[in-house]
C-alpha cells in the first residue's frame, strides 16, 4: 500500500510538473506574441456602412494607428441586423488583438432590442477606449412656440399627445432619447418614426 | 426632433429650425450657445451618440493597453480633431475600465426605457 501510494505521489508530482511546464511554455508563447505585437495587418470591423460616423472614426483611427505600429490597419465593413451582423462577426474572432470593433450607443440598445442575438455584447468582448461622442440636438420648427425647452414641456403638458417627434426609426438612439425625456418631465409625445434620409417631421 | 448636431447646424443657422438643447452632460463645441438638456431642467440628462473600440473577449491585456495607449493618443492628434469636428464628434479617449462602465451603465439604462415605453424593434 505503503510503495503504492508513493508511485500514485510520483505520479502525480511528475503530472503537475507537467503542467507546469506547458503552462509555461504556453505563457512563454503568449508573452513572445504580445512583444510582437502587431507582426501583421490589424483588422477594424465596422458593421455599417462607409461615410458613417463609426466607419469615419474607424478609417482615422486606422490612419494613426498604421503610422504607430508600423503595420497595415485595415476597416471591413461588415453591415446588416442593425450592426449585429459585423458584432458577432468580431465576437467570434480569435482574441489575438488583430480584429477590432468599432462598435456605438446602439450596441447597448439592441441588447434589450434584438431578441436572441448570436453574442453577449458585455461578455464578449474587451472594452478598448470609448473614443468619442455626438450630442443630439433636439430641434423645433420655429413655428412652435416654445423658445427652449422648459417652454416645450410646458407645452406638450398642456396639451397631452398633441406634439410630435421625429427620430431614425424605432429603436434608434435618437428614437429612445425622446422616451427618455418624456420619461423624465412626464409628458406626453407622440414618436413618428422616419426611416433613411428623408428629414423627419418636426414637434409641431 | 433629436437630431446629429451637423445635420442640423446649417438649418439652425439660416433659421429654418431652432435648437431647444443639446442631450449630453456638456454643451456641443458646435452650438456653444445652446443649452444641455440638464441646464433646462432636465437634471442629469445624458445621452449621446458614442463609438467605443473593443476587442474580442480573452485579448491580452498587455495587447489592450498598447491599443488603448495608441487609440487616446489618436483622437487628441489635431488634423483627427478637425475630422471628427467636422462630423460633430467630440474625442474622448476613455480607458477600458471606464468605457466598460460606460457599456454597463448604457445597457442598464436603455433596456429600462425600452421596458418602460414599450419600444419594439422595426
Amino acid at each position: 500500500m505503503t510503495s503504492l501510494r508513493r508511485m500514485r505521489c510520483a505520479n502525480d508530482r511528475l503530472g503537475g510538473a507537467r503542467v507546469a511546464l506547458v503552462a509555461a511554455a504556453l505563457f512563454a508563447a503568449n508573452v513572445a506574441a504580445q512583444q510582437a505585437y502587431p507582426s501583421r495587418a490589424i483588422k477594424i470591423v465596422v458593421p455599417f456602412a462607409a461615410g458613417g460616423p463609426s466607419d469615419v472614426m474607424a478609417r482615422t483611427l486606422a490612419q494613426r494607428l498604421n503610422v504607430a505600429f508600423g503595420q497595415p490597419v485595415v476597416v471591413e465593413n461588415r453591415t446588416g441586423a442593425a450592426g449585429a451582423i459585423g458584432a458577432e462577426y468580431a465576437a467570434k474572432s480569435a482574441p489575438d488583438g488583430y480584429t477590432l470593433l468599432l462598435a456605438q450607443v446602439g450596441d447597448t440598445i439592441s441588447m434589450s432590442l434584438v431578441p436572441n442575438l448570436p453574442y453577449n455584447f458585455q461578455k464578449d468582448f474587451a472594452p478598448i477606449s470609448l473614443v468619442g461622442q455626438t450630442a443630439f440636438i433636439l430641434v423645433t420648427h420655429p413655428s412652435v412656440p416654445a423658445n427652449n425647452l422648459r417652454e416645450l414641456i410646458a407645452l406638450a403638458k398642456s396639451k397631452p399627445g398633441a406634439l410630435t417627434f421625429g427620430s431614425s426609426g424605432a429603436g434608434a438612439a435618437s428614437h429612445l432619447a425622446g422616451e427618455l425625456l418624456k420619461g423624465m418631465a412626464g409628458v406626453d409625445i407622440l414618436h413618428v418614426p422616419y426611416k433613411g434620409r428623408r428629414l423627419p417631421p418636426l414637434i409641431c | 426632433m433629436f437630431n446629429n448636431p451637423v445635420t442640423s447646424l446649417a438649418h439652425v443657422k439660416t433659421g429654418r429650425l431652432r435648437a431647444l438643447a443639446v442631450t449630453t452632460a456638456k454643451r456641443a463645441s458646435s452650438l456653444p450657445d445652446v443649452p444641455t438638456a440638464a441646464e433646462s431642467g432636465l437634471a442629469g440628462f445624458d445621452v449621446g451618440f458614442w463609438l467605443g473600440a473593443l476587442a474580442p473577449a480573452g485579448t491580452p491585456r498587455p495587447i489592450i493597453d498598447r491599443l488603448n495607449a495608441e487609440m487616446v493618443k489618436a483622437v487628441q492628434m489635431s488634423e483627427v480633431l478637425e475630422r471628427l469636428g467636422a462630423l460633430g464628434v467630440e474625442p474622448i479617449g476613455s480607458t477600458p475600465e471606464s468605457f466598460a462602465r460606460t457599456i454597463d451603465a448604457e445597457a442598464t439604462r436603455w433596456a429600462k426605457v425600452i421596458k418602460d415605453a414599450g419600444v419594439k424593434a422595426d
